[in-house]
């Protein structure tokens, strides 16, 4: 009956989601909802920003302006989650529109070449990042999600909102191009 | 596949191919040395790749705080609760009612105490003690609800209790002036039978918010105004526009045990509907629970106060019990749906013995290992007209006491009576069960197999030997309880005639012999003596009130004439030792050949299993009287004289399957009346008594072979002729034409009255399929005999239900 209840399951740990975090934050201004927003998503948000622009400073700007959008439009966003409980597709999509505009508007502009700078190790980095950089802002995110970050597919996939297969198009494209590099060239004949 | 190959070499380098994709290009790199070298030219462009400088694990100390504080400043209040969505409806805004010059509404209130922490966060919040929450007017008024006006006027006194908190002064100093009002509204709303449309709240929230906006700070709403707007309100409520349902996705279940033990410690809020979907909609709104129903309207007949000093939480599952509906726990979200169906052939891992001691009914058999089912026949309908008792009387019955065979037989068989030289006939039916559900519904049906007695006709019956034991202890002087017995017995021996022999004895204290054994033609002569003898007095001395009867009755034996021990009680002091005495008593009447039957007068006792196992001895049948009504309707039917002639003696049934057509089977209720199958020709075993004109039905659900052709299997009966005291069998097929391909409305009401037993003791049956009572209800609609009386109880078990049923 009604009290009838074995009180020892409580010790179930109880996540709360993504939309109710935001939730929380939008209905009772709660900072430390959003801060744990943050705290989620930011080491994949910057993982994808980073894969597109290649410059930390900019994918952590990149990061930030996403944060700020989903406060701007938290209503809209909520309104509209239904039955989801994740908010990383949404960030996600919007880190990336964000990074791939940066992009464009600063064509025909060369990108900036400092990533091998603060690290020492990565001497010949720099060239390599060049091949990478000419790619096109797809091909660059899916080849540096996969082969730096190692991600499956349907995890590059999702990050970047293609399905699988296109991302296997992808990344066979880019290929093709990065080998034609000569960077890279010299390193498989090695 | 029509890739490029290149392509299929990439995805192969990154483990992305199928295993069959992967063996193809194995033998082709096997094969190909060029294709060797391609691969290893692009292992070492990803192997370079992943020297790639990293992306910064998290933002800088400094770029967390700029944004934390961005956050900050880009917090804006957030607008009305569902403002947007209802925006539509604004203009069809509800009844807003005239108060001074201000306007009230009725109104839900939010008071969710650190304002409306979300259901994910359960656990640390123990509220029920707390002050009124810190922003309590913003909270509150949230929403508003628009109903006809005689809905509104209780909605609005619940409301009142609940608006004004218990730190409210005013509000306690008001208490009961509303505790008042609220009793005239709620009687003046109890003859409503309108629907409440779920969601129709909404339409006036727009209007509601912005005149409590007004109102904020003006938390004082006095009762007085209050009551006075009860007053006031005349004004009907607006066309209802179409409701848009809120929908979600099924999500994984969680057990109720967790999920009670969860919501124990949400906080008490109040809840200001008397449906209970309505109510279950605003609670699940207070508590951001996403809501699925299964049925979106429940009649107002259903509604029932709220429990006081419940947990929020259980009323959440009470209400969502009461809907027909499940809540489950979903990464912190209650969400309501309709249960699932399970597949009723599913032992648990369990042989048949121990699920059988688990659950309290034996599982459905396999009847590739078990064809048979093998019974003792019953054609008691007591356990039905006791739980009809119970619940004209607003309590739910005791389920240990339900017997669904008891149900089932209260549906009459209009078959064929026998024709002459048999006592009986066999009948059986099939088809598709209306409450089949889960993942064999497509395949499971009802099989009713029974018999039906001859009817012996007035010149035709033997002569009647009775002895009546009348119960005159104290407990039969409540109200009413000796003038049932008087109706029913004056009945009975109105009909009776010279050849008949009646005796009366009584028992309180002690047994007494009222009137020793005269002919059945002196009524006059038997009436005095019952009025004599009802002088409720004393303790119940069962055992010696029987001994005494069946002594009596050994006098009156004769081989050509029927014996029968009329025993009348209320059954109240059946208990213990007492019972076992009594039990034994009664089994001496059996090597007389008389046999029992138990007159059940006045409201019957909370477990009936005493009752049962008592006329299970005295080989007799029980019948239920709570009121005067039905001992009028009884004297007109089971005890006409002809029907008390016992027509058979140790009737049993055994069903055989045929595996072909048919491959699991179960037999609804008979639990205690289960044979084996070595009884069914052993005529040693005592089993039931049927009387003449009687039916005993027995209804099966069985799980039918895909693809499967040929008879669904032969059904027998075998029972001692008493009048001819031989051993008969009748032995029928059931050919597989007998499954129609709709349910015939008699197998309907059969399927109703065993569902409305199942769920009501809540047994396994129930945990397979829980279907609502009010699903039981609806589906008796139109069906005939006793299909009104079964809708009724299922409404009243409707109202009834536990709170909150945690099974094992």
């Amino acid at each position: 009956m009604a009290r009838n209840v074995d009180p020892s399951v409580d010790a179930v740990p109880f996540p709360v989601c993504d939309v109710d975090l935001l939730r929380r934050w939008r209905r009772h201004a709660e900072s430390g909802a959003f801060a744990e927003l943050v705290d989620r998503h930011q080491a994949d948000l910057l993982r994808v920003a980073h894969a597109i622009t290649g410059d930390a400073g900019q994918a952590e700007d990149a990061v930030q302006e996403s944060f700020l959008s989903l406060c701007r439009e938290a209503d809209a966003v909520l309104a509209a989650a239904g039955e989801r409980r994740s908010l990383g597709g949404w960030l996600c999509a919007v880190v990336r529109n964000r990074c791939i505009d940066d992009l464009r508007r600063r064509h025909p502009q060369p990108l900036p070449d400092q990533i091998a700078q603060p690290q020492p190790a990565a001497a010949d980095a720099g060239s390599l990042w060049e091949a990478v950089a000419a790619l096109p802002p797809l091909e660059r995110a899916a080849v540096v999600l996969r082969y730096r970050d190692q991600l499956d597919y349907r995890a590059v996939a999702e990050r970047l909102g293609k399905s699988v297969s296109h991302v296997g198009v992808i990344l066979h494209q880019a290929m093709q191009r990065l080998r034609e590099h000569p960077r890279l060239r010299s390193e498989a004949a090695s | 596949m029509n890739r490029d190959p290149a392509e299929i070499l990439t995805a192969y380098a990154d483990g992305e191919l199928s295993e069959a994709e992967r063996v193809r290009v194995e033998a082709a790199l096997e094969a190909d040395p060029a294709l060797r070298g391609e691969l290893a030219a692009i292992r070492a462009a990803q192997d370079a790749l992943r020297t790639l400088p990293q992306a910064p694990p998290v933002l800088s100390p400094e770029a967390r705080q700029r944004l934390l504080a961005g956050v900050e400043r880009a917090w804006t209040r957030p607008p009305r609760r569902r403002l947007r969505r209802l925006l539509p409806y604004a203009v069809a805004a509800g009844v807003l009612l005239a108060i001074g010059g201000g306007i009230l509404t009725t109104s839900t209130v939010h008071y969710l105490a650190p304002e409306g922490e979300p259901a994910c966060e359960v656990p640390p919040v123990r509220i029920a003690s707390v002050e009124p929450p810190p922003r309590r007017n913003q909270a509150a008024g949230a929403a508003s609800i628009a109903l006809p006006l005689q809905d509104m006027r209780s909605e609005q006194l619940e409301m009142l209790q609940a608006l004004d908190l218990p730190a409210d002064e005013a509000a306690r100093e008001g208490d009961s002036r509303i505790a008042k009002g609220r009793e005239e509204a709620i009687s003046e709303t109890e003859s409503a039978n309108a629907f409440l449309a779920i969601g129709a709240g909404g339409r006036a929230r727009q209007s509601a918010d912005e005149k409590k906006e007004r109102r904020a700070g003006d938390k004082q709403t006095t009762v007085d105004e209050l009551t006075r707007s009860i007053v006031n309100a005349v004004k009907p409520a607006p066309a209802r526009p179409a409701i848009q349902e809120p929908r979600l996705p099924a999500i994984p279940a969680q057990t109720p045990t967790v999920l009670a033990s969860r919501l124990a410690n949400i906080a008490p809020a109040p809840i200001l509907a008397r449906d209970p979907v309505q109510r279950l909609l605003n609670l699940a709104e207070n508590y951001e629970l996403p809501v699925e129903l299964p049925q979106r309207r429940l009649p107002l007949a259903t509604a029932l106060p709220i429990a006081p000093g419940l947990s929020a939480g259980e009323q959440v599952v009470m209400l969502a019990n009461r809907a027909g509906a499940q809540v489950v726990l979903d990464h912190g979200r209650l969400a309501m749906r309709a249960p699932a169906a399970l597949d009723p052939t599913d032992r648990l891992g369990m042989d048949a013995a121990a699920f059988a001691a688990a659950w309290g009914s034996p599982p459905m058999t396999v009847v590739a290992q078990d064809p048979g089912l093998t019974f003792a026949l019953d054609a008691d309908t007591a356990s039905f007209d006791s739980a009809r008792a119970e619940l004209d009387a607003g309590r739910l019955p005791d389920p240990a006491s339900l017997r669904p065979e008891h149900f089932v037989n209260a549906v009459p068989a209009d078959y064929p009576r026998p024709t002459a030289g048999e006592a009986f006939a066999l009948f059986a039916e099939a088809g598709p069960s209306p409450f089949a559900r889960g993942p064999l519904a497509a395949r499971q049906a009802l099989v009713a197999v029974g018999v039906v007695g001859r009817d012996a006709a007035a010149g035709e019956r033997r002569p009647l030997h009775l002895v009546v034991a009348l119960d005159t202890s104290g407990s039969m002087a409540a109200p009413g309880t000796m003038d049932i017995a008087r109706i029913a017995l004056d009945g009975l021996f109105s009909r009776l005639d010279a050849r008949d022999r009646v005796a009366v004895t009584a028992f309180g204290e002690r047994a007494r012999v009222v009137q020793p054994a005269i002919g059945g033609d002196r009524q006059d002569r038997l009436m005095q003596a019952l009025r004599q003898s009802a002088q409720p007095d004393g303790a119940t001395n069962l055992a010696e009130g029987i001994a005494l009867a069946i002594q009596v009755a050994r006098e009156m034996a004769d081989p050509d004439a029927a014996l029968r021990v009329v025993l009348v009680t209320d059954g109240a002091a059946i208990a213990g030792p007492e019972e076992a005495e009594a039990r034994v008593r009664a089994s001496a009447l059996r090597a007389s050949g008389g046999s029992l039957l138990l007159l059940g007068v006045g409201s019957p006792p909370a477990d009936t299993r005493a009752l049962d196992s008592l006329v299970a001895a005295g080989d007799g049948q029980r019948l239920h009287l709570g009121g005067a009504a039905e001992a009028r309707a009884v004297v007109d039917g089971a005890l006409l004289p002809g029907r008390l002639d016992v027509l058979a003696r140790d009737a049993k049934a055994q069903v055989q399957w045929n595996p072909e057509r048919v491959t699991h089977a179960r037999l609804v209720g008979y639990e205690r009346r289960r044979l084996d199958h070595g009884a069914f020709r052993d005529d040693r075993v005592d089993a039931g008594e049927l009387a003449a004109a009687t039916t005993a039905t027995a209804l099966f659900e069985v799980v039918l072979a895909e693809g499967g052709s040929g008879p669904l299997g032969t059904a027998s009966v075998r029972y001692v002729d008493t009048r001819r005291g031989a051993v008969r069998e009748l032995a029928h097929a059931l050919p597989g034409s007998l499954l129609a391909a709709q349910a015939s409305p008699r197998l309907r009401t059969l399927a109703c009255a065993a569902e409305l037993a199942e769920q009501l003791r809540g047994s396994w049956w129930a945990n397979v399929r829980p279907i609502p009572f009010a699903a039981i209800a609806a589906a008796c609609d139109g069906l005939p005999a006793p299909a009104d009386t079964l809708a009724r109880m299922a409404r009243q078990a409707d109202g009834l239900r536990p709170l909150l049923e945690v099974r094992p």
